[in-house]
Parts: structure tokens; C-alpha cells; sequence
């Protein structure tokens, strides 16, 4: 029996009556002259006869009742037909992801936050060195001039390669910038107009024809060239013949109160803790507000805006698995006007 | 709203022609409007209209194990998302409805091979019983003719025979030749054109014919039949 498969579907349509005149004149004169036709005309025709005439299977008793309890109870109020009851695993996922994205990234956060805020430094330097030796404005340069130490600090800053100012930046990490302000303040101020007495040592020193402070001492103690940024002013407490610039922000750093705790790795610990609770909290506030977003992802879903879609939260929280949550006119009108999908 | 609304709705016959189809479908718009309202015994109407047919689908799609069962998940799936449907254009709830059914049972063949491939073949395995092995055997409806002369044993064997095909064909077949949609709402339904359906009707009609004539001379064997099963699965993947 030979046949395309084109024939087949017109032999197919010939059968349920979907062929035009021409063509059904075209199917009836081939099946006159040709008995493979003619037989693959009689199995087709067979085959639907059978199929239509098979018996419906009978729904089971109760079955139609079932599907209507069912609906009553999910039609019921506070059921679970609320878009919460569907959205509750994707915004539950999204809080735990939320929270795990939190907490492991605020000890990361703690650890590369100087890294971060390095881009800073030069702009807070600028502020201590005009704390630490007030020349009235507009003089600007000569003060510089005549303040050798805020020329030495920003030299020695400058100076440093980025990877050794990263690692000096990293080894001061718990002292905060606020605090070093305030050590900066308390102890910066000379008479007004006169140099302060770091100022007028250093430039002897300097002047006196002694090397500059050698590079390998500024990188084996990498604290002193990044802290002395913030810590110019505050050198009056330091030996006068110390001549290490780098020393300085030491004294600076054990001085003042830590923040974080008893020493660095605490302070890690301690903000990892404070990540997790964060993220905990995240997680709780997620849970107490779900009703508001599943308003906020209808918004979303929906591109109307939140106000739009009317208050979310009605008067019946105290329904189990409610969570307060009913559809408004709004809601119903947005979600209406979306296309219709297919679960 | 109550049901009162819709009684006139009720006596329209779901395999009907154009005009009726329309009149079934204006009917079932305002079924459709109350229960997005929220009015559950409007849906309960439409339930009662369409449960037969859905069920059809399934049986001829999945088999009648749990035809049942599935059939009551479809009509949940269709409630929680009917405030998605509207009607507009040519959008109707039977076609709406049956998708839903159709792709419920596509899924339902698929997680099926899943199991199957997970606790592996089962057909052609022996049945252990207290007398030893005995081998499995598919019940031959075809070589008694007054079992044949039965209704139930007519469903059967036409449903052990369509199961044999693809899932493609499967549907097609299920829809235009058993459900007796016409080709545009079956089109609609499978979310094919209507060159690909008529295709796949002709197709599915061939080797029905072809599976019946061996079923009827007692030529298909059960091995036969779970190949054809192993045929269908390997089809599932590929059929959405």
C-alpha cells in the first residue's frame, strides 16, 4: 500500500467531512481506481467507527461529589485559595536565602570593610591634618610648609604601594574610623597659629640630614603608614626621638576602646553572630509581614502599583492559615486582566 | 450568586454543534464569573457538567487506576487558577479545562516512567506466588467474541490499544475520536495548529487501526504490549 503521509491526513479529513468540494471530488475518484486506497479508506473509516462508538467510561459514584466538596472547602474563607497559600514555599525560600546570603556576607563585610572604605583615607587625612595644625583658610600651602608632619603623613600615604597601604589597612581593622576622630580631636590642638611640637621635631630630624624613615621599616610595621592618615596630629604623646611615623597609630589603636571586642577575631565572631541574627531577624520579619509581600509580589506580578490593589490584611487574622489575607476587588480585577494560564 | 442563575445552563449538551457549543459556552461564561466571585456552588455546576469528560480523557489518556483520583486533581488545579481565566476571543472553559486535563495526564505518564525507571520493569517480570513463578499475561479481550459483545470489555480493550500509541497521537485521538471535539477546539486544546493535529489524527487513526486488526486476530502479544508502553515513555519526555 503506498501512500504519503499527505494522503493519509487528507484521507483522514475526508473522513470527518473537512475537505473542500475540490478536494473530496479528488479523494472520491482515486478511491474508484485504486484498491490500496480504497483499503486504507475502509482501515481509517474502521478504526474511527470503533473509536466513536466505544463507550464513554463511566465516572465512579461520589466522584462528582468529591470534586464539589473539594471546591466548597477551598472556596471556603480563609482557605488555602489565598495567593499566599501558593506563594508561601517561594517566599519562605526567599527568606532563607535572604537570611544565608545575610549572614555569610556580614563577616565578610567586616573583614574587607577598610578594604572598601580605603578610597577614603586620603579625604580623612585631609580633615585630621586641618584638625591637627589649624592654619586659617587660604593658606593652605604654606601651612603645609610649615607643618612638615601632615607633609610626611600624606607623603608616607601616598607613597605606599596599594597592596601594602591594603595590607596595612587590614592589620587596623578594628579600630573605627570614628574613634580615631575622636582620639584625633582630643589631642590635636596647639595654639592657634603656632606649630605643634611634633611639627617642630620632625623637621629637625629630617633636616638634620638622618635618612627618611627606611621603606622596610614602613613595611614591616604596614599600621603606620595607613593609620598615620588619620593619626597625624595626635603624635604628642610619642617619644620625641621615635622616629618611626609608623608607631604612632599603634599607640593609638590600644589606646582607644574596641568595638568589636577583645581583639580581631572576636570582633569577626562576633559580627558573624550578628549576621545570623540578622538574618534570623530577617527571617521573623519575613514571616510577620508575609501577608505584605504577597501584596508586594501581586504588585509585582500584576505591574499595578501597591495602592492600587487596596488593603491586604483583613479583619480576620485569627483564622487558622488565613494569615488575614483576602483578595480585594482590585486584586481580582489586576489578576483578571492577566493572561490566562494554565497551572 | 445562586444556582438558580444557571439552570437553564444545565440541560446544554457538552457534545454539541457550533451553535449549541456557543450557547454551552455563554452558559458556562457566567458559571465561570461566579465562581471567580467566589461562589463555590458555580463551580460545582460546571464540575457537573464537564466531570464526565474530563474523566474520559483520563481514562484514555492514563488508564482507569486512578483516573479517579486524577480527575479530582484537575478540577482543583482548574479552581486555583480560574481567577487567571477570562473569555476573550475564542477562549472557552471546555478548552481551558481539557488542556488542564491534557497536560495533568502527560504529567502523570511522565512521573510514571520516573517511577518505573526507578523500580524498574515490572510487565515483563514473573509473579511470584505461593505454586512458584507464574509468568504475567495480559487478559486477551479479542479471542472471545461475546466478551467482545460487552461494553466494558469494549472500553478496555479500545483503551489497551490507544494507550499503545504516543502520547502526541494519543490525544489527538482521544480528543476528536473519543471526546469527538472538532479540530480547532482539539487544536486549542493541545496548543498546536491545526495542520500538526490533523496530522497527528491520521497518524494516531493508522496505527489504531493497524494495533486493533492484531488485537482482533489475536496477534498482539503481551510482550507487545509493554514494548508499546516502553515506546509511549520514551515518547513522554518529548511530548510537551
Amino acid at each position: 500500500m503506498s501512500y504519503d503521509n499527505a494522503e493519509l491526513e487528507r484521507l483522514s479529513a475526508f473522513l470527518d467531512g473537512r475537505l473542500d468540494r475540490d478536494e473530496t471530488r479528488q479523494v472520491q475518484e482515486r478511491l474508484n481506481t485504486c484498491d490500496d486506497y480504497r483499503a486504507l479508506h475502509e482501515q481509517l473509516k474502521s478504526a474511527r467507527q470503533v473509536l466513536r462508538s466505544a463507550p464513554d467510561p463511566a465516572p465512579p459514584a461520589g466522584l462528582l461529589a468529591q470534586i464539589k466538596s473539594d471546591a466548597a472547602a477551598e472556596m471556603a474563607p480563609g482557605a488555602g485559595t489565598s495567593i499566599w497559600e501558593r506563594w508561601r514555599a517561594p517566599v519562605g525560600a526567599f527568606a532563607a536565602a535572604a537570611a544565608l546570603l545575610l549572614a555569610v556576607f556580614s563577616p565578610w563585610q567586616a573583614t574587607h570593610r577598610d578594604d572598601l572604605c580605603q578610597v577614603d583615607a586620603p579625604a580623612e587625612t585631609e580633615a585630621m591634618v586641618v584638625e591637627s595644625s589649624p592654619v586659617p583658610p587660604g593658606e593652605d600651602a604654606a601651612a603645609r610648609e610649615e607643618a612638615p608632619t601632615a607633609d610626611v603623613a600624606e607623603v608616607t600615604v601616598d607613597a605606599l604601594p596599594s597592596e601594602e597601604a591594603s595590607e596595612a589597612v587590614s592589620t587596623t581593622r578594628p579600630e573605627s574610623p570614628p574613634t580615631r576622630v575622636a582620639r584625633a580631636v582630643r589631642s590635636s590642638p596647639p595654639p592657634s597659629g603656632a606649630p605643634d611640637e611634633m611639627s617642630r621635631v620632625e623637621p629637625e630630624e629630617t633636616s638634620a640630614g638622618e635618612p627618611p624613615a627606611p621603606e622596610p621599616q614602613l613595611a614591616a610595621v604596614p599600621t603606620g603608614g595607613a593609620t598615620l592618615a588619620s593619626g597625624t596630629g595626635p603624635l604628642l604623646s610619642e617619644p620625641r626621638d621615635t622616629p618611626t611615623i609608623a608607631r604612632a597609630p599603634r599607640i593609638t589603636i590600644e589606646d582607644e576602646p574596641k568595638i568589636g571586642g577583645a581583639g580581631p577575631s572576636s570582633g569577626v565572631e562576633s559580627e558573624m553572630m550578628a549576621g545570623v541574627v540578622a538574618g534570623v531577624v530577617l527571617d521573623q520579619f519575613v514571616a510577620r509581614n508575609m501577608v505584605e509581600t504577597s501584596t508586594t509580589m501581586l504588585s509585582v506580578v500584576t505591574d499595578m502599583p501597591t495602592s492600587e490593589l487596596g488593603p491586604s490584611v483583613g479583619s480576620d487574622d485569627d483564622e487558622t492559615g488565613s494569615f488575614g489575607f483576602s483578595f480585594t476587588d482590585a486584586m481580582r480585577r489586576a489578576l483578571s486582566e492577566s493572561e490566562n494560564q494554565v497551572p | 450568586m445562586g444556582t438558580e442563575a444557571f439552570v437553564d445552563s444545565e440541560e446544554l449538551p457538552v457534545k454539541a454543534g457550533d451553535a449549541d457549543r456557543g450557547r454551552a459556552d455563554r452558559a458556562d461564561q457566567a458559571l465561570v464569573e461566579a465562581a471567580q466571585a467566589g461562589n463555590a456552588e458555580a463551580f460545582g455546576e460546571l464540575a457537573e457538567r464537564y466531570h464526565s469528560n474530563v474523566y474520559g480523557i483520563v481514562y484514555r489518556m492514563c488508564g482507569g487506576d486512578d483516573a479517579a483520583d486524577l480527575t479530582q486533581e484537575i478540577f482543583l488545579r482548574a479552581l486555583r487558577a480560574l481567577q487567571k481565566f477570562q473569555f476573550h476571543g475564542d477562549a472557552s472553559f471546555r478548552t481551558w479545562l481539557y488542556r488542564i486535563a491534557v497536560n495533568a495526564c502527560i504529567n502523570e505518564l511522565r512521573r510514571r516512567k520516573r517511577r518505573s525507571d526507578v523500580e524498574g520493569p515490572s510487565l515483563d517480570e514473573d509473579i511470584q506466588t505461593d505454586d512458584g513463578s507464574v509468568s504475567r499475561t495480559v487478559p486477551d479481550e479479542t479471542r472471545s467474541p461475546h466478551v467482545l459483545a460487552e461494553r466494558a470489555e469494549v472500553q478496555r480493550a479500545v483503551h489497551a490499544v490507544v494507550a499503545m500509541l504516543t502520547p502526541k497521537h494519543r490525544a489527538a485521538l482521544t480528543l476528536v475520536d473519543l471526546q469527538q471535539l472538532d479540530y480547532e477546539e482539539a487544536a486549542a486544546t493541545l496548543e498546536c495548529p491545526l495542520g500538526t493535529l490533523k496530522s497527528r489524527l491520521a497518524r494516531a487513526r493508522k496505527q489504531f487501526a493497524e494495533k486493533w486488526q492484531q488485537y482482533q486476530d489475536g496477534r498482539l502479544t503481551p510482550d507487545e504490549v509493554s514494548g508499546g508502553s516502553t515506546v509511549v515513555d520514551e515518547e513522554i519526555g518529548r511530548a510537551r
